[in-house]
């Protein structure tokens, strides 16, 4: 009994000249896939350290606004917590006595190319005593 | 190539990327649930301050310890989930809970993040009795 020959009729099959380049053809879509991926957590990364950083610079901001009415000095404290990064600082309300003393920072994340605007809020009680 | 090798590369390149998405749901979810706990004690420490501030004689607030913690944790997103504020006690216990927005490990790790903060009063000698102390003793 003869084995049919490869490529003929009864056994199809595809010669290795019509499967030449597929294997880099897909190799060139997942590649470049798989780097966006990892430049997608990279950016995650910088952005989950930043808006840990700009939370924590609020709460410092709010503990601090909470027992001195002197808007500077609680600016002051939340630019050290941020090590010198720009943001914008908004302390309200102004007047303390008897009151909530909110401070929300707004900072641009830059990861490479990429920018996202990172925002956090922080609150605290007025502390008796204080008072504009 | 060799003829067992066929497609070993393409299903590298596919658990490549799926590995890549993994890590990224995890930098998410973990990064979820570090801002949850840190804004948490945060609001647990200002809710205890503001408890135990219910105490201070120059507190002008009618509020509560547990008011005012309450208060507190609202205004930060939280909630208070505990409070051992009892009336007179210079110490309080304060626990609140803060939602967590994380895509896939709520599943595991639920979705709220708590936190205990405890504050204490402690009298401060003021400075002008202590001036006049100061200047009797001398006298």
């Amino acid at each position: 009994m003869s084995r049919p020959a490869a490529g003929s009729a009864a056994a199809p099959a595809r010669s290795p000249r019509v499967e030449a380049g597929s294997l880099s053809l897909e190799l060139a879509l997942t590649v470049p896939a798989l780097f966006l991926l990892l430049l997608l957590v990279l950016h995650g990364a910088v952005y989950a350290r930043d808006a840990l950083l700009v939370q924590a610079a609020a709460q410092r901001g709010a503990r601090v606004a909470a027992t001195t009415a002197d808007d500077p000095e609680v600016i002051a404290a939340v630019r050290d917590a941020l090590d010198g990064r720009l943001a914008t600082i908004d302390v309200t309300p102004r007047r303390r006595e008897g009151a909530l003393v909110r401070v929300t920072v707004t900072m641009r994340s830059r990861a490479g190319r990429g920018t996202a605007t990172v925002t956090a809020r922080a609150v605290a009680a007025v502390e008796p005593g204080v008072a504009r | 190539m060799k003829a067992g090798e066929d497609g070993s590369a393409l299903a590298l390149s596919w658990a490549g990327l799926a590995l890549a998405v993994v890590a990224l749901v995890l930098v998410v979810d973990l990064a979820a649930y570090q801002a949850a706990a840190l804004r948490a004690q945060g609001v647990a420490d200002a809710a205890a301050l503001a408890a135990v501030a219910a105490g201070h004689p120059r507190t002008t607030d009618a509020a509560d310890g547990p008011g005012r913690a309450a208060r507190v944790a609202r205004a930060g997103g939280a909630d208070l989930v505990a409070c051992r504020c009892d009336r007179g006690a210079r110490t309080v216990e304060v626990t609140v809970a803060v939602p967590v927005r994380a895509v896939a490990l709520t599943r595991f790790a639920g979705r709220v993040v708590r936190a205990t903060a405890e504050a204490r009063l402690v009298p401060t000698p003021q400075p002008s009795s202590a001036a006049q102390r100061t200047v009797s003793d001398a006298g």
